[in-house]
């Protein structure tokens, strides 16, 4: 058993606006092993972007807070860190990708430069000596005759290419961990794999634990070791790939996996999960799933379940489980 | 209210929804509140300014020539013995009437090169789109001397060279506006029904310009307002013994040192009329189409 | 690139012709004789037709268009009637007036505006943002000329500190640029907020963040060379305002400079003066607007360097 890179514990983070507060985040606990991938799967507006800039801070603060929690690295708690200690860590220790490969770097810079900027603040590198390093990290990435295209700016460049820049930038400090926040999602399926698959080598050669970010849950099976499934700012089922594709527990997640479309049977209408994601100020009573659960039960409608943990490692919450022949324990 | 949609096309039959609701939005913003308050008080000022204004505009006080405040003189007086606040009252009317007429003026010649050049397009675009380039070439307030060199002082003068320098700024935003929206549907559907050039223009692309045409004055009053005085101030514009707030400042000059604040009071008037002005254009633009921003 | 630039040529040329052609058109569209008026109506009906012919007033109308713009380009615009130099003489050295004290805005409005600008925009929604919004619009109400009085009043008569008149020492400078300069620093503050706004907002700045850029280096490195792209093209705009606002400011401060120079020259119906000044502040407009395009597209990689790479 590697031992814990990130490890999560109790994370809310709220977001105090005109209209109410939003508990984007509630309680959340996860972690991240040494060499491991976590996917973390949910709708939009599940809360799982801001889990991943809350653990790098970056939440905009008015109008976001993290209220409580531990976000512990390598042992160490960052969030009691100041501005400038969370500098450091970020690209260096921790970086990250962004879904909008388009928009994410800064048109009147180079691509080299953008890289080397990450170089030069964290390792100090001189010009030449960061230069020489991007052109590397560049053919890393797969980029064609980078020696060329060093010089050349975003806007010369694809969308593929772009996420690759932005791969290379994330990863040139050699980060323990790498957040990745729905990076194909604006990408050509056909790229979408490229990128994937280079995320996973890179994962191996840089010995970079990996945090991906989706709502694809074929995302999810092609890269991840572990996955967890989040709605509405809750940890609702926790397993390893295998696990939960294969036996789902949590009834979202079974909706989740039944609403992905395949080609194999006769035509069938598409599973469709009725309903919205609730609005974060606005949060239903009870189980935050049950008005959309196909099998919901009384008690849900009243009660929040709690998580509750199986003696393999897996977890789910839901008023399904928790008894004693499960051979598990609850928590909280 | 009723009425005016079934005389109006289909598509601008959303018309008084549309304003109620930006009323509603407006009458949130206290600022802008204040400032059309102050604006209406400043029309009403003008308007009964005979009635309002302690003493006559050309009354001349012997027994006190360059006083500073008094109870019978609230602001002092100039060099001929007149009121200074009367003649600021007196000046508001010169002020909003510029406001009126030449802007109207403007709006009336902007809004037609405007809509020609955005829904034909092609050489006549080209054309206006030069003219247009060419008067802006030229910073606005020389120009306007230059053509009082044509016309001649006075302040009806002053009332057509602001207008006809004014224009431009007025076709430029109608322009893009009427070339976004001709690609419309009801455009084409107008077409399609048989409507003229004309007539499209008239009764569809321009009323649905109108919220646009309504911040443009708001936000260009306030500047020819500030042309006027400048002009006046230069000794071209309103012609003794009649009242302007740049006239006063002018003449104030020569006497900083007798009475200061014979000069400071008229800013003050033009300050705070520009001011309101430019807030409440603001605040309507915010209020009408947050689109507009870029204006 | 290259085409950019011929566009923009091209363009310049038309406005400048037409801008020639209306200054003729007027010229000659206003009342009174020319001639009369610079013998001040002295000399009989056949003098003023001999003086005419002479100076080739008799010419039709576009004959005499081309021999001014024949001259217009070489810079000879004749001689004043009523100051005995050459127009082209009287422009240099009022521009070398003007000219000194457009510098002397630039340099009091743009940090101004800048800064201004930029920490209400890092501030955004706080006392700091709503202060220099305050100062910013109340700046914008400010009329130049009133301005320039109080001014005079503070820190001439009272503080006695700065000239209030005339351009002997560059200190009387000083007191003119502010004038002005706080006038149009307070719209390029709004501007630079604006633009700063949008700009931190985009995704790039959260790129940078998460690269561990420290805020400092976010601000002006990262967001102030897009932000100023737009700023960059106002500046055009900036320049004409600056000869139009810098008449009024200059008759305050009794300074001679192009903007006096044209007044008086309307005042007094000195035509030769009336036209090469208009030509002259045109042509130095339209030129600035020229250049400041040109700079645009070479510090916009977007459009200096197209896809294709060249």
């Amino acid at each position: 058993m590697s031992e814990k890179l990130l490890d999560v514990k109790n994370l809310s983070t709220y977001f105090y606006t005109n209209e109410g507060i939003v508990y984007a985040l509630d309680d959340l606990s996860f972690s991240v092993k040494k060499g491991e991938t976590l996917g973390i799967v949910g709708e939009s507006g599940s809360g799982k972007s801001v889990t991943v800039l809350s653990v790098m801070r970056l939440i905009q603060s008015p109008p976001g807070k993290i209220v409580s929690g531990q976000i512990i690295m390598n042992g160490e708690d960052i969030l009691p860190k100041s501005k400038k200690e969370m500098k450091a860590i970020r690209g260096d220790k921790i970086a990250m990708i962004f879904q909008e490969p388009m928009t994410a770097l800064n048109p009147v810079f180079t691509i080299g430069s953008q890289i080397m900027e990450s170089l030069r603040i964290h390792q100090g590198m001189s010009k030449k000596q960061a230069r020489k390093k991007a052109i590397e990290m560049l053919g890393k990435v797969g980029i064609p005759l980078p020696e060329k295209r060093v010089d050349e700016y975003p806007h010369q460049l694809s969308g593929g290419m772009r996420q690759r820049v932005m791969i290379a930038i994330a990863l040139c400090c050699n980060p323990e961990l790498l957040i990745c926040d729905e990076p194909t999602t604006a990408l050509d399926v056909t790229i979408q794999a490229q990128i994937l698959e280079l995320i996973n080598d890179l994962k191996k050669e840089f010995n970079t634990s990996v945090l991906m970010i989706t709502h694809d849950l074929g995302v999810v099976a092609q890269v991840s070791d572990n996955v967890l499934v989040m709605y509405a700012g809750k940890e609702m089922e926790y397993g390893s790939v295998r696990q939960v594709f294969q036996k789902p527990l949590h009834p979202y997640t079974r909706a989740l996996i039944d609403s992905i479309p395949t080609v194999e049977n006769d035509r069938e209408l598409l599973h469709v999960i009725e309903g919205m994601v609730p609005s974060m100020s606005k949060l239903p009573g009870g189980c935050l799933f049950h008005p959309r659960c196909e099998r919901c039960m009384e008690i849900c409608k009243a009660q929040k379940p709690e998580l509750y943990h199986f003696k393999d490692g897996r977890r789910v919450r839901c008023w399904l489980y928790g008894k004693e022949e499960d051979g598990g324990d609850s928590d909280e | 209210m009723s009425k005016k949609s079934q005389a109006l096309p289909v598509d601008t039959v959303k018309f008084s929804s549309f304003y109620h609701d930006a009323f509603l939005r407006l009458r949130k913003d206290k600022v802008a509140v204040c400032c059309l308050a102050f604006v209406i008080l400043l029309i009403i000022v003008a308007v009964f300014a005979p009635i309002i204004a302690p003493y006559p505009e050309s009354y001349q006080d012997t027994s006190s020539i360059l006083s500073g405040s008094s109870s019978e003189h609230l602001l002092g007086t100039d060099e001929y013995g007149r009121d200074i606040l009367s003649r600021i009252i007196y000046g508001s009317r010169v002020s909003l009437m510029v406001g009126v007429v030449a802007e109207s003026i403007a709006v009336v010649i902007g809004v037609t090169m405007g809509a020609l050049a955005g829904y034909y397009g092609g050489k006549v675009d080209m054309v206006i789109s030069r003219i247009i380039e060419v008067f802006a070439s030229f910073p606005q307030i020389l120009f306007a001397i230059v053509i009082m060199f044509v016309l001649g002082t006075g302040i009806i003068n002053v009332f057509f060279a602001i207008g006809f320098v004014g224009w431009t700024s007025v076709a430029r935003v109608i322009r893009s506006q009427v070339m976004q929206l001709k690609s419309n549907e009801y455009v084409e559907a107008a077409r399609a029904s048989g409507g003229g050039n004309l007539a499209i223009i008239m009764r569809h692309l321009i009323p649905n310009c109108l919220s646009t045409i309504i911040v443009i004055i708001t936000m260009e009053i306030p500047a020819d307002i500030m042309y006027e005085a400048s002009l006046s101030f230069l000794g071209l514009g309103v012609q003794p013994p009649q009242s302007s707030w740049g006239e006063m400042i002018n003449k104030a000059r020569t006497y900083l040192r007798a009475n200061p604040t014979y000069s400071i009071y008229p800013g003050i008037a033009l300050v705070l009329t520009v001011l309101a002005f430019n807030l409440l254009g603001d605040a309507l633009r915010d209020a009408l189409d947050p689109k507009l921003k870029n204006l | 690139m290259a085409k950019y630039i011929l566009n923009r040529l091209w363009q310049t040329v038309i406005v400048l012709i037409g801008v020639t052609l209306i200054t003729f058109v007027m010229i000659n569209i206003a009342p009174g004789d020319p001639v009369a008026v610079m013998m001040a109506k002295k000399a009989d009906e056949a003098t003023i037709t001999k003086i005419r012919e002479q100076m080739g007033l008799n010419e039709p109308l576009p004959v005499q268009y081309i021999t001014f713009l024949k001259n217009a380009v070489t810079g000879d615009f004749g001689n004043s009637y009523f100051q005995k130099y050459p127009v082209s003489t009287l422009i240099a050295r009022g521009f070398k007036v003007t000219g000194t004290l457009a510098v002397g805005v630039l340099l009091f409005s743009i940090p101004f505006g800048l800064i201004l600008g930029i920490l209400a925009a890092i501030f955004r929604g706080r006392i700091l943002d709503r202060v220099f919004m305050f100062i910013s619009t109340l700046g914008m109400a400010l009329p130049s000329f009133w301005f320039a009085i109080i001014l005079q009043l503070i820190f001439g008569l009272w503080l006695k500190v700065l000239p209030i008149s005339g351009v002997n020492t560059l200190s009387g400078y000083v007191l003119p640029s502010i004038a002005l300069g706080l006038i149009y620093g307070a719209s390029i503050a709004r501007l630079t907020r604006t633009n700063m706004l949008e700009v931190l907002n985009q995704d790039y700045i959260r790129t940078a963040h998460a690269k561990g850029v420290s805020e400092v280096a976010v601000v002006l490195r990262h967001s102030l060379r897009n932000a100023a792209i737009p700023i960059l093209t106002y500046l055009g705009t900036l320049i004409k305002n600056i000869l139009g606002g810098s008449v009024l400011v200059e008759t305050v401060f009794s300074i001679k400079g192009l903007g006096s120079l044209l007044v008086e020259g309307i005042m007094k119906r000195d035509i030769p003066v009336i036209q090469g000044c208009t030509i002259y502040i045109a042509t130095v407009f339209v030129i600035a607007n020229l250049l400041i395009d040109l700079l645009y597209g070479l510090i916009d990689p977007r459009i200096r360097v197209s896809k294709g790479g060249a």
